[in-house]
């Protein structure tokens, strides 16, 4: 009775961080609260299916080089916690076949990830404050074929891109960055 | 063998132009912006021609997000390893030069890097090289060559049916102990077995930078081996200067890697080693100096960097590399000798040549639109006293490859040593553009024809001898041994006017020293191959 209770607040206390966890995106056991949790689902904004075989997890800087080999420093010198990615397949104005992608990191602290989204190896040039930000620290900026936005919630620090020149582009970053804010408290 | 290389670009050079270009694709704007006195002369370093290095740029070679001409990368590698080698009978002769000891039982690794699967060392590149590797020795054979990443090859379109050559793709990224290993920073850590097992290596990274701290922020020639050699696990050395620079210096990679050739097409010069492209430089570097390819790489990010409002790059690993005690290749750009090749934007290729009494150009464009022609303009010594000698009208807007064509049959053959061409392209509105300028070398007596040294030579089947006629001949050339004694005719037939490649099977034949000797309209010309086994 005793270990259900504790296990009962435990869990309440993951959703508090990880608000809007839906358990059946959990695997078998619905109970399990993890990172990838936070990842829009299938179609969960609209249009927007997940491409198989792109999700990935890492909960240790190993796991992490072998995603993103010596790109991973960047985070493993900033309390790197775990890190979940995924990425989409979906339509912008149209032109569909447009993959984007969602790289979710927890630094441990707030402090960390701001650390992460300060470094001078991150800078974004000529960033942008999106129109209806994810959160109170984000950024957007636009490549040669890209939208890029990177922003903080939390402990969490959020890298999302979306391969389409297109103006709409930034519309649809800005719809991924706020499903994946409203999950973090 | 020295004094051959040398007569050989002596005769290229004087008249090379002329030889080359009748069996090549195009010339080009080739400068030396900047030369040491053979710098590798002074001081030695690790890797062989430091700071000689090829840069080759190619306005069209990118046509959009994972999106490149295949065509326009094939001519770029092939004017670039041309000009790096200073070879230019073929790109492959030019590439196995770059192969000391090469025969067809040689097995050849080459890394490319696509960790960022967005932006890779792309297909079209690694199938230009592919074709001109397969292209050696008359027939190199693709099960000899490997190419290990340990990245999935699907993700970047790396298959055999596309590279139309059955090279080994092997996804090498288990790193087992198998006895062999490279000291890095204290550390002996085994490599990939594909380099293990091969006899030469060619490194073929992506322009990124990367957010390993101020001293390792590039991922270039030397970062690239963070995946020839493994650097995960508890103690991980990705981020490790010492690291790299001990791989760069090791026996394995000073013996074996003979060839670094960048992929420029596409560029991340911020936010690196992963991301979307943020430029397209559309170039490709060549050298067989990591160190002079990663201090260009440098430029080229902080030049991007800098004209974004970003701050440089310091990537101290470049200077470090240069200096004692690891003195592996030349950082300076000021001591480099840098052969910039470049094309006038939708000009592909601008040819002169002599040919019967004419001189021949010819030229091709990739896309043209509101272009009324070409006037054809002709100079004795290439800057001044330019005069029109002809016009050639445009076959209209196009998006396609267009060929041109244009004799000058009053050309001063017989007045000059050498002629200066170049075309003003004109629009319907009265806009006109100069395209590069061209120089055709006469040959103005008999002596003119000419026997260049056998290639490869030493050899051990079969090897071919460049023959140039500046007009139709009858060609009679035999093959001696060392003795004197007659072994074989090789040709006695006529010929027509231009370049000949006289291919010598001597799969039958002793080793041996032989001589080629020729006899073209009364003269006799020698050369001495070297037959091994």
């Amino acid at each position: 009775m005793l270990f259900r209770t504790i296990s009962s607040i435990v869990l309440m206390l993951a959703c508090v961080t990880l608000a809007g966890c839906d358990k059946s995106d959990s695997g078998s056991n619905p109970d399990v609260l993890t990172i990838t949790d936070v990842l829009p689902k299938e179609n969960e904004i609209s249009g927007w299916a997940r491409i198989s075989g792109t999700q990935w997890k890492a909960t240790n800087p190993s796991e992490l080089q072998a995603q993103i080999n010596g790109g991973s420093e960047l985070y493993t010198n900033h309390g790197f916690v775990e890190a979940a990615a995924q990425s989409y397949s979906g339509s912008v104005n149209a032109v569909s076949g447009v993959s984007c992608d969602i790289q979710v990191y927890d630094q441990g602290s707030e402090s960390n990830a701001n650390t992460v989204f300060d470094d001078p190896n991150n800078v974004f040039v000529n960033p942008i404050t999106p129109a209806n930000p994810p959160s109170a620290k984000a950024q957007i900026r636009k490549d040669l074929f890209s939208w890029t936005m990177k922003f903080v919630k939390g402990r969490y620090y959020v890298l999302l891109s979306i391969l389409s020149s297109d103006d709409k582009a930034q519309d649809v970053l800005t719809v991924f960055a706020n499903n994946v804010a409203g999950k973090i408290k | 063998m020295a004094d051959r290389h040398s007569s050989r670009r002596s005769f290229l050079k004087t008249g090379g132009l002329l030889a080359g270009m009748s069996a090549l694709p195009s010339p080009l704007r080739a400068a030396v912006e900047s030369a040491a006195d053979n710098p590798s002369t002074t001081r030695t370093y690790a890797y062989p021609n430091a700071g000689r290095i090829a840069i080759v740029h190619h306005p069209n070679a990118v046509l959009g997000f994972n999106n490149v001409d295949q065509q326009a990368v094939q001519y770029m590698f092939d004017q670039g390893i041309m000009q790096l080698a200073g070879i230019f009978t073929s790109p492959a002769a030019a590439l196995a030069s770059f192969f000391p000891g090469l025969s067809t039982t040689k097995r050849i690794a080459i890394k490319p890097n696509f960790l960022n699967s967005v932006v890779p060392t792309r297909k079209e590149l690694m199938k230009a090289v592919l074709n001109r590797l397969t292209q050696m020795l008359g027939g190199f054979p693709a099960s000899n060559i490997t190419i290990y990443e340990r990245h999935t090859f699907s993700s970047v379109g790396y298959t055999t049916s596309y590279f139309g050559h059955n090279v080994n793709l092997v996804y090498d990224a288990s790193f087992p102990n198998l006895g062999y290993t490279i000291h890095c920073n204290g550390k002996n850590r085994p490599y990939s077995a594909s380099l293990h097992n091969a006899d030469y290596l060619i490194n073929m990274p992506v322009l990124k930078d990367h957010s390993c701290g101020s001293d390792l922020n590039l991922t270039l020639a030397f970062k690239n081996h963070m995946g020839t050699v493994n650097p995960g696990g508890s103690l991980g050395i990705h981020c490790d200067k010492k690291a790299i620079l001990d791989i760069m210096a090791s026996s394995v990679m000073t013996s074996k890697q003979t060839l670094v050739i960048l992929d420029a097409l596409y560029a991340v010069y911020n936010g690196g080693p992963g991301g979307n492209p943020q430029a397209t430089p559309q170039k490709i570097l060549l050298s067989q100096d990591p160190v002079a390819i990663d201090a260009q790489g440098r430029i080229l990010i902080n030049n991007l960097r800098t004209s974004n409002g970003l701050g440089s790059k310091n990537a101290t690993y470049i200077d470090q590399a240069a200096a004692a005690p690891y003195s592996l290749g030349i950082a300076d750009p000021a001591l480099m000798q840098v052969i910039s090749v470049a094309l006038p934007v939708d000009l592909v290729a601008f040819t002169a040549t002599q040919e019967r009494g004419m001189v021949v150009l010819r030229w091709r464009t990739e896309s043209e639109s509101n272009n009324a022609g070409f006037v054809i303009e002709r100079s004795i010594d290439g800057h001044t006293e330019w005069m029109d000698v002809g016009f050639v009208a445009s076959a209209g807007n196009s998006t396609q490859l267009r060929e041109y064509r244009f004799e000058d049959s009053a050309a001063p053959l017989r007045e000059r040593r050498s002629l200066f061409y170049r075309l003003r392209q004109v629009d319907h509105d009265g806009g006109t553009e100069h395209s590069s300028v061209v120089e055709v070398a006469l040959q103005l007596d008999e002596a003119a024809w000419n026997m260049e040294q056998n290639y490869p030579n030493p050899f051990v089947h079969d090897t071919d001898i460049p023959l140039f006629l500046p007009r139709d001949a009858h060609v009679h050339l035999d093959l001696f041994d060392s003795a004197g004694r007659h072994v074989r005719n090789i040709s006695s037939a006529s010929m027509p006017a231009g370049m000949h490649y006289m291919h010598v099977a001597a799969r039958d034949l002793p080793s041996g020293t032989y001589r080629a000797r020729a006899t073209v309209e009364g003269r006799v010309q020698e050369i001495q191959l070297i037959h091994t086994r």
